[in-house]
């Protein structure tokens, strides 16, 4: 019997907004908020064996993802990889892994709620995203399934490519976002894409600093 | 803007990255024997390399691993990407003349805007 | 008005579009292709504003950005008005209002002329002498007269309210960009862009083609066609290529290292309000990381200085031809042309075939080309050798030029004859443009043959083409273009063949033969000689010989010292004129002389477009808890951490910040209280060497901490001056979840990272950061336990079962949480971490259930008064990177007898055991009403001494504490340990010191019973 009555509500950091998209489906922008999501530090060797048997994915090489219908894995570093989830997996995945992983000088953390996805697609995807990155975005230069760890503007994340440019609605791409800097890139990203003709979403401000 | 080629992740820009300080400076293991002025070396004291200069680099946004790079402070140039606990690797860099001068060209000092006639010469 | 010097069936603007705009409030009319320059021309206009210092009368004097002068000021609402806007570069709109710069009451009676009259009582460097240097002003100062100063020099105006245009700035990354899209650079373009590389390319003005846009029509052929349809066939061929991005009204402006180049493109400048297309930026930076450069940016003709050249109606030559051809327009009536070189004579015939009329030829040259001298002959145009303009009249335009001829050593020889004119088009040579070579460091070449610089060696992957790199004659530019086209592709790992390029037939004249001149005689003594170099600066030749004879020799001194080439045009058509006449003054040459720094930007850009998107609302994250958006609606006063915002206090309606803040803390200590403590920095540290890494980075022991428990831990840098500090909590004995302060966050995590793999690599341990996993809420007082208990399941929440400095794991609604007993105020607390994503909710059944109990949301105000009346430290309030733990008096946290840790070597040095250090005291008012000002001094007298002041330390801390209802303070206090109970004076600013005595910093220990 809980001590709270009430049901617990979950809020992702974007609960406030809502999917924006530019005419002509040039451009979406939405978020994935409940991903489960695990970082899993430890090299190779030892992380390789334990997440192909509880997600059947294969470690990715440096730069890159793998990805199922259920999972994505994306490379961080060497000896860090970001595992990606069905919502409200996250706990079985670390039961899982924990088990596989016994004993093993690996560490295996529950991120599902420091980060939440933005997902960005359409023809003007990359456009958009080069307002705001270093990164070449060029179809040569980024291309399906690679990551990145980066900048966009002043917020830090992660990116990758989900879908193929020659998919049909064109290519999508997930940025994965700290929960404090979501609402920042969201806006960001509405502004950038302005020429495309996205309506604008603006940053949440006007905070009172004094009386 | 530098571009930084990460040894994990790749080309990067400059942005992404985290300078770290003079690289080799090895923390010592028995400072409890060291004298002040040794301690003092080690805590405060760092080259000043006008040149050709081993830094420590992070990038902070990405891969999050230090590693070392060999820059001439003078003209920017980047020679080398290495990894922590490699030796710097030996390369042939176009290093100031004199203590107190440029490089002979990309350094950008009043002294090396316009080619001298040897230059012309040799060209 | 009726464009009177507009030409029928001549130029590239579109003459079924009139456009019309307003010049000094007077209506002109043009056309859709003109520059406010060219409509003004076409209008029989010539004098735009007034010069810098002299406020002399200033003209048109090129026909794009290589003007020094000709600037208006663009609209007159404080927030868009746009200052320092070139003539010749901007494009006219309906609506455009553009004004004279620098001159009141008006463009032609202007009372800051005076200056002009009191001349020669302004010489080079006269600030400096007068008012810096001088005994005579000695008493006065630089400051006193800088504010007139300023007020009668300078240019436009600019905007006083924040503007209303939006910008933004975009990353690129290409194969090949070219910079310039004349003949070069669309050969260039055009070839790179068969490899199927990304190319760029960037033209300056609205149209592709460069300077075949100012060339007669007739005259060449490319391939057959003629130079307006060679263009289009190029243009189309650019298009074809899906990886070609060409962008027209942008400029280069700055090229950085590793090929990172800045380009501004003007989107909207051109077009009337209405047509705007509000989605777009006014103007955008692109930042473009190019694999290779190509450089096509053309050459910059360069005048002659002779005496009084700087009235308007003085025209560089091809800018006469580029009027001509490319708006139709003849700038002048009566043209009369003085050269030191063939290019310029094609002025002439281009003016005279289009039935201007031609005043004649003045060319300083002995031997003349005597081709060009024949036509010029057929033309029935005059011609003057070994002759030189040596004054002019006019007072708001010339109307004639006097000429004496030269003798053989290039003396005027003879009398003055005064030849009618009302436009002199004048060439002293041409200079490759080399600003983007010379920004990249690529070293210059002086040539010899056309006096100027070059592109020598280059230092970035680059290559120059065409004028810009000393290359005129258009067959062989085409040919450097393919060239440079073909190998910056190739270069950039693309594989293309060459293909034949086309013949050119042209009857311009593509010679030089140039005589070089830097100063005209003008017959005169130098101080009555005004031939200026500089048009923007008001620097005179005489200026450049004067500073010479001072002893400015180095080129930048004498910059500096004169002003030649600052300003808004940085010398653009007249630092070489500049470095030929020290180079004559000094007997060197010019190299010897060298050439100033080429500076990015290139031209000016405006501030907003290099910020860009990231203004206002955009500046920067805003970091939000999860409980963020309850503490808006509670109408919280936040204060910045960081990029953190935090609620600092909510004040109720009517409530001063001061009250809210006493009736925060007091209802924590009474009641219950609640505050956001999401923003700690937390980490999850796991591997088997988990407590030999923590026994490192502490300055205390972690060996025998158990599982379940927590410690507070001070974190050192190697010179041992606390730089963090937290409490890490042991959760399995190879686990451990560490707190760092709000702002230390990122650079603890960092420097954790730099000793595991940099120094400790033999060490088993991971790191993760976790701060945002996680929100937190903090319930501390006498009721919380009852609070907290509503909400969480799974735990006894008893003091005695769960003791302070333990966590455990319970639920809430079911959700896991983790629940720390620690404390940062003195009080019996509970820290509940909450996945992220349930915090708001967590936080709302807290208060909910707080309610019935008193509980009281505070902020990080009451949190700083909580912990200074319990005598905790605040790094960075109390510490500033010099203070040890012995100096905070908090030895206890420091093992000695554990081994190695971070700084620990640095406890000993001789200065951090000095016995006359500042320590941290507590500090009791004798008034205890009083509240001292934080970083206040403190002294040893109750009156203030004379100068220097002897200072025993300052506070760092100080609050009116509502529990212990008096104020406190906490202090840096040199010896503080040993002055227990002593009194010191806290100095005040105009006020008398205030008495205080020093006594231990727990206020709610012993403290305020020590001290009464």
């Amino acid at each position: 019997m809980n001590a709270v009555k009430n049901t617990p509500v979950r809020r992702s950091p974007l609960a406030h907004r809502t999917a924006m998209s530019a005419p002509d489906d040039v451009l979406h922008l939405s978020e994935r908020a409940f991903d489960a999501k695990i970082v899993l530090r430890g090299l190779p060797e030892a992380l390789g064996p334990a997440v192909a048997k509880v997600t059947g994915l294969e470690l990715p090489s440096a730069t890159r993802s793998t990805a199922s219908e259920t999972h994505r894995l994306l490379w961080q570093s060497p000896d860090e990889f970001l595992l990606l989830g069905p919502m409200d997996s996250e706990s079985a995945l670390m039961s899982a892994l924990a088990v596989e992983l016994e004993g093993q000088h690996v560490q295996t953390v529950n991120v599902t709620d420091y980060h939440t996805t933005l997902v960005l697609s359409g023809p003007r995807a990359r456009e958009t995203l080069m307002t705001l990155s270093t990164l070449d975005l060029h179809p040569r230069g980024f291309t399906p399934d690679q990551v990145a760890g980066t900048t966009f503007g002043h917020a830090s994340g992660w990116l990758v490519q989900t879908v193929d440019d020659g998919a049909e609605g064109g290519p999508s791409f997930d940025i994965l976002v700290r929960w404090s800097h979501a609402d920042y890139l969201f806006c960001e990203l509405t502004h950038g894409a302005r020429a495309f003709g996205m309506p604008e979403a603006k940053p949440v401000s006007g905070e009172l600093m004094e009386i | 803007m530098f571009v930084i080629d990460c040894p994990n992740c790749g080309s990067r820009d400059q942005s992404e990255f985290t300078y770290a300080g003079e690289a080799h400076i090895a923390r010592p293991t028995e400072s409890e024997n060291m004298t002040d002025a040794e301690w003092a070396e080690f805590v405060f004291m760092r080259t000043n390399t006008k040149g050709l200069f081993a830094e420590r680099w992070w990038h902070a946004t990405g891969c999050r691993k230090f590693f070392n790079m060999l820059r001439n402070t003078a003209t920017d140039e980047i020679h080398a990407v290495y990894r922590i606990g490699e030796k710097p690797p030996k390369v042939t860099a176009n290093l100031p003349l004199t203590p107190a001068g440029e490089s002979s060209i990309g350094s950008g000092n009043d002294a090396v805007k316009i080619m001298t006639r040897d230059e012309e010469n040799a060209s | 008005m009726s464009q009177p010097n507009r030409l029928p069936g001549r130029g590239l603007v579109n003459r079924d579009r009139p456009v019309s705009f307003t010049f000094d409030g007077r209506e002109i009319a043009g056309y859709e292709g003109d520059t406010i320059a060219s409509a003004l021309l076409a209008n029989g206009e010539i004098m735009v504003g007034r010069s810098f210092k002299y406020h002399r009368p200033r003209g048109i004097v090129g026909a794009g950005s290589d003007d020094p002068a000709a600037m208006v000021q663009i609209g007159s609402d404080p927030a868009s008005t746009d200052p320092n806007v070139m003539v010749t570069t901007r494009e006219i709109h309906a609506g455009l209002e553009a004004r004279p710069q620098n001159c009141w009451p008006s463009l032609k009676y202007d009372v800051g002329v005076l200056n002009d009259v009191f001349m020669r009582f302004f010489p080079a460097g006269f600030y400096y002498k007068t008012f810096m240097g001088s005994d005579r002003f000695r008493w006065l100062n630089w400051m006193t007269f800088e504010p007139f100063i300023r007020r009668a020099a300078g240019l436009g105006k600019s905007p006083t309210k924040p503007d209303p245009d939006t910008y933004e700035s975009v990353n690129r990354h290409c194969d090949v960009l070219v910079i310039g899209a004349g003949p070069a650079g669309l050969t260039a373009a055009a070839n790179a862009a068969r490899s199927g590389a990304r190319v760029i390319l960037v033209e300056e003005s609205e149209r592709l083609g460069g300077s075949l846009n100012a060339t007669d029509p007739e005259g060449t052929t490319i391939g057959g066609k003629a130079p307006a349809d060679w263009i289009a066939a190029q243009t189309a061929k650019l298009a074809e290529h899906p990886e070609v991005t060409v962008l027209t009204r942008t400029t280069a402006f700055g090229y950085y290292a590793m090929n990172f180049v800045g380009l501004i493109e003007r989107v909207s400048d051109h077009l009337p309000e209405h047509r705007r297309d509000r989605r777009q930026p006014r103007q955008r930076v692109w930042r473009v990381r190019a694999k290779q450069v190509v450089l096509a940016t053309g050459a910059i003709e360069r005048p002659l200085v002779f005496h009084e050249n700087d009235r308007p109606g003085i025209m560089l030559a091809g800018a006469a031809r580029s009027f001509l051809h490319r708006y139709g327009v003849l700038a002048g009536k009566r043209v009369l042309v003085f050269a030191n070189n063939d290019s310029a004579w094609q002025t002439a015939f281009d003016i005279r075939a289009a039935g201007g009329e031609v005043a004649g030829i003045v060319d300083m040259r002995r031997e003349l080309n005597e081709a060009l001298a024949l036509r010029a002959l057929k033309a029935g145009i005059a011609v003057y050798p070994r002759t030189a303009i040596v004054g002019t009249h006019g007072r708001h335009r010339i109307d004639s030029a006097f000429v004496s001829s030269l003798d053989d050593s290039g003396n005027v020889r003879g009398s003055r004859s005064r030849i009618e004119c009302d436009l002199i088009a004048v060439s002293g040579g041409w200079n490759p443009n080399v600003a983007l070579f010379a920004q990249s460091r690529g070293k210059l070449k002086w040539d010899a043959e056309m006096a100027s610089f070059r592109p020598g060696l280059s230092w970035q992957q680059e290559r120059s083409a065409g004028a810009c790199n000393g290359t005129f004659e258009l067959q062989e530019v085409l040919a450097e273009g393919s060239k440079a086209g073909l190998e910056a592709a190739r270069a950039a790992d693309f594989t293309v063949r060459a293909v034949k390029q086309p013949e050119v037939e042209t009857s311009v004249v593509q010679s030089l033969n140039l005589v070089p001149v830097w100063q005209v005689p003008s017959g005169q003594p130098r101080e009555k000689t005004k031939a200026f170099v500089d048009l923007q600066d008001d620097v005179k030749a005489s200026d450049l010989q004067l500073a010479t004879e001072e002893g400015y020799d180095s080129v930048e001194h004498a910059k500096r010292y004169t002003t030649q080439g600052m300003g808004t045009d940085q010398g653009k058509i007249s630092n070489v004129n500049a470095f030929g006449i020290m180079a004559e003054a000094r007997g060197i040459t010019v190299p010897e002389v060298g050439t100033t720094t080429f500076r990015q930007p290139w031209r000016p850009v405006t501030i907003g477009a290099l910020g860009g998107q990231h203004v206002g609302a955009h500046f920067m994250p805003r970091r939000g808890t999860p409980m963020h958006a309850w503490h808006r609606e509670q109408k919280a006063i936040f204060e910045p951490v960081g990029d953190w915002l935090r609620a600092r206090a909510y004040p109720k309606p009517g409530e001063s910040f001061h009250d809210a803040v006493q009736r925060e803390a007091k209802a924590a200590r009474t009641t219950a209280g609640i505050l956001d403590a999401t923003t700690l920095g937390k980490i999850d540290i796991r591997g088997k060497d988990a407590r030999t890494f923590l026994n490192r980075v502490y300055t205390n022991a972690w060996s025998k901490l158990a599982p379940g428990r927590c410690r507070y831990g001070l974190m050192l840098g190697e010179d041992g001056m606390v730089s963090d500090d937290g409490v890490t909590a042991c959760i399995a004995d190879d686990h451990f979840h560490m707190t760092t302060t709000t702002g230390g966050a990122a650079s603890v995590l960092q420097k954790l990272e730099d000793y595991l793999q940099t120094e400790w690599p033999e060490l088993d341990v991971w790191l993760t950061t976790v701060t945002e996993q996680w929100a937190v809420a903090a319930v501390c007082g006498p009721k919380a336990e009852e609070i907290v208990a509503a909400v969480v399941d799974g735990i006894d929440l008893d003091p005695e079962e769960f003791p302070f400095m333990t966590w455990q794991d319970g639920t809430a609604g079911g959700i896991p949480v983790r629940v720390f007993r620690v404390s940062f105020t003195g009080e019996t607390s509970y820290e509940i971490n909450i996945p992220a994503t349930y915090g708001r909710w967590l936080w709302e059944e807290l208060v909910a259930a707080g309610k019935p109990h008193g509980l009281t949301p505070y902020g990080t105000e009451a949190m700083h008064l909580l912990r200074a009346e319990k005598g905790f430290i605040i790094v960075g309030q109390e510490t500033d990177g010099t203070v040890t733990p012995g100096d905070l008096r908090m030895d206890w946290a420091v093992a000695k007898k554990k081994g190695d840790f971070i700084g620990k070597r640095s406890l000993s040095r001789s200065d951090t055991i000095r016995d006359d250090r500042k320590q941290l005291v507590g500090l009791l008012t004798n008034d205890g009403d009083h509240v001292p000002m934080e970083g206040a001094q403190i002294i040893g007298t109750p009156e203030e001494p004379a100068p220097p002041v002897p200072m025993l330390g300052h506070v760092t801390s100080a609050y009116f504490s509502p529990n212990l209802g008096r104020s406190i303070a906490m202090a840096m206090v040199k010896r503080g340990g040993q002055r227990m109970g002593e009194t010191v004076w806290i100095a005040r600013r105009g006020d008398k010191p205030v008495p205080a005595k020093i006594v231990h910093y727990d206020f709610l220990g012993d403290a305020v019973g020590e001290g009464a």
